[in-house]
């Protein structure tokens, strides 16, 4: 490089200054820099999500399919896989004078409803599977196959052959067979009847049980939400003292609203509810629930600077409240995204009504009041002037109210329900206190998605 | 934490240091970042992915010299790169065109010095100011730069006398220019 002293001490001036100069970030660069050197492990959130999902299925399944009454009801799962232990009473009664020395099968296999079946291999299993009054019955008769192996209601019904006696006489086994199924059929239509004649609401489930529906259910519900605020502005009462340039000359006109930059952020509610049925549309619900909201307002960083918050006082009069700030609602050094946050726990108490459907498949509207209990928040508070941002958290109410309304559709699967469809909650209070000339009122859209389960 | 603490525990991937090391410099690398980039927004994202890329090769770091100037070196390429990605070097390194810029004197803020310069700098032609950063305050050579932009070396020479025969004037104007660098300068610059 060839440098003359003159263009030495230009370019040394320059060095120079450039390095006394310095800018600071914003803290979003850090936070950017930090997850993208220490990415979040995603492995932990794909096995819960899977986790939640199997165990879903398998309560589901648990309760759906496993319907046993102790002597109501013999193991096998299905009806129609009852009759084999039925059809076994009659025809081994039938058969037993003509060879009583065959003992029962040391291998009685019986398929259930998954398709698994389950091999008995002695009398005492035998008992246990098919019940103590047909095992009496065959040790007496005993003799239901020359053949070792027996198996599957299917077998009984579509392959009569297979079961045989000593005689070879299939016509009596396959005529109780049928006989019996008929019976049986005859017998759970009896059933439906009594149960449409008592009026109960009696339901059928995949299992075959009859029961009774409870009145009481519960409900686990999860929606995404979206949070905005709505602010108003009570300064009309603040005196001219605090209102400071640039916004003295528009803040009259100017809805505060106008006034900020903000933006709506993504939030969750879940919760957990008890539901009484009044009658078959008709449905009261309470419960508890927690709500994570916020919002995002856009904030420029500035050097230390005073900001002051006019406050009502409780004689009518105005007060103030001075705090050191570095951030500024309309110009600094560099713009950034601030998190306004509130975490809150509420009781939602209100009614669902099922407007339109079937049995299955309903159209419904819900509508709530919430009392809620503001247990976290992280705010920012806009000074009076409206030039910078501060944090005092006890300004924020603590206790506020909220109304909840939604509309869902909802699909019935026997003892479970899920329903999902849009709902919006409003806040009713200001999130701050009244001392506080702002107001700020939340409002939260979401897409809630629960399950029902009635009781029993 | 003292520097040789910092470097390990950013070897280590330990995050405590690394928000050390970045607190330390990033002032300093972000001042760098805003005098190659078109504004402040475009500085912070430089000076981001500056800083992924300090934090994820700084084994390759080997204590040859001031950590302070690795650092630097990468930011400096960074920006570069940033600029040849968007490009904005290469759309404004027409030195025919860049001759003709009109100096808007109100948008220099009489605050410090320091940053009246930079925001001097930051008046030039984006070509004219890539050159006059490498060669004036990072201290490459022409043919280092013209190897870094893809240009000719004399390209490099006659944009940084541009480029500083521009910067000169504005200073003239603003009367930023201390009075022993001026009158010598003017000398040097303008025969």
């Amino acid at each position: 490089m060839e440098r003359n002293i003159h263009r030495d001490e230009f370019e040394q001036f320059l060095k120079d200054k450039a390095d006394q100069y310095k800018v600071y970030p914003s803290d979003k660069i850090w936070s950017n820099i930090n997850r993208s050197i220490h990415p979040r492990k995603k492995w932990p959130y794909a096995a819960l999500t899977l986790f939640l999902l199997l165990g879903t299925a398998v309560f589901i399944d648990y309760n759906s399919f496993n319907y046993v009454v102790p002597g109501k009801k013999n193991l096998l799962s299905f009806h129609q896989s009852s009759k084999i232990n039925q059809v076994t009473s009659p025809a081994i009664t039938t058969e037993q004078s003509k060879d009583a020395s065959n003992s029962i099968t040391n291998h009685y296999t019986v398929n259930t409803l998954t398709s698994n079946p389950v091999k008995v291999n002695t009398s005492a299993e035998i008992k246990q599977a098919v019940g103590m009054k047909n095992i009496s019955v065959l040790k007496k008769g005993s003799d239901i196959t020359d053949d070792n192996s027996y198996s599957s209601k299917e077998v009984i019904n579509n392959n009569p052959g297979q079961i045989t006696d000593n005689s070879g006489n299939l016509q009596l086994i396959n005529k109780s067979v049928s006989t019996l199924n008929n019976s049986s059929s005859a017998n759970e239509n009896k059933d439906e009847e009594k149960s449409k004649e008592t009026g109960n609401p009696a339901k059928k489930l995949w299992g075959g049980e009859v029961f009774k529906a409870s009145k009481f259910k519960w409900q686990l519900s999860f929606s995404p939400t979206i949070s905005y605020r709505r602010l108003t502005s009570g300064l009309g009462q603040i005196t001219e003292v605090f209102r400071g340039f640039p916004y003295s000359t528009v803040q009259a006109k100017t809805p505060v609203n106008d006034l900020v930059a903000h933006k709506p952020a993504i939030g969750a509610e879940v919760g957990a509810s008890l539901i009484y049925k009044l009658t078959d549309n008709f449905t009261l619900k309470g419960g508890l629930q927690l709500n994570y909201s916020r919002y995002q307002l856009s904030a420029y960083s500035t050097k230390p600077e005073i900001a002051t918050l006019a406050l009502h006082n409780h004689w009518g009069g105005t007060d103030s409240v001075n705090f050191v700030s570095t951030l500024k609602n309309y110009e600094g050094y560099g713009s950034s995204w601030l998190n306004n946050e509130y975490l809150q726990i509420s009781m939602p108490i209100g009614f669902e009504w099922s407007v339109i459907g079937n049995s299955t498949l309903k159209w419904n509207i819900a509508a709530s009041a919430q009392p809620v209990y503001n247990f976290a928040s992280n705010t920012y508070l806009l000074s009076t002037d409206f030039k910078y941002y501060v944090q005092d958290p006890s300004l924020i109410r603590k206790w506020n109210i909220n109304a909840g309304i939604e509309t869902f559709v909802s699909y019935d699967m026997g003892s479970f329900k899920w329903q999902a469809g849009p709902q919006l909650r409003y806040q009713l209070l200001s999130s701050y206190k009244n001392t506080y000339p702002i107001k700020e009122y939340m409002v939260d859209f979401g897409f809630k998605i629960g399950v029902t389960k009635t009781l029993r | 934490m003292t520097e040789e603490a910092m470097l390990k525990g950013c070897i280590r991937n330990v995050a405590a240091a690394q928000q050390e090391l970045y607190y330390t410099y990033s002032p300093r690398m972000l001042s760098l970042c805003y005098r190659y980039g078109k504004n402040r927004e475009d500085a912070e994202d430089m000076l981001q992915e500056g800083f992924i890329k300090v934090f994820t090769q700084i084994k390759q770091f080997q204590n040859r010299g001031a950590l302070e100037g690795w650092i630097r070196k990468i930011i400096v390429h960074t920006c570069i790169n940033h600029l040849k990605k968007n490009k904005k070097f290469n759309e404004s390194v027409d030195l025919i065109h860049a001759s003709g810029v009109y100096i808007r004197e109100e948008a220099i803020p009489s605050i410090v010095q320091a940053k009246q310069v930079v925001e001097c700098i930051r008046l030039l032609p984006i070509g004219y100011r890539t050159v006059l950063n490498l060669y004036a305050i990072e201290g490459y050579s022409h043919r280092e730069i013209a190897t870094m932009l893809d240009i000719e070396e004399s390209t490099s020479r006659s944009q940084y006398t541009r480029a500083k025969a521009m910067l000169e004037d504005i200073l003239l104007k603003k009367n930023i220019l201390p009075e022993h660098v001026r009158n010598l300068d003017l000398l040097a610059v303008n025969p």
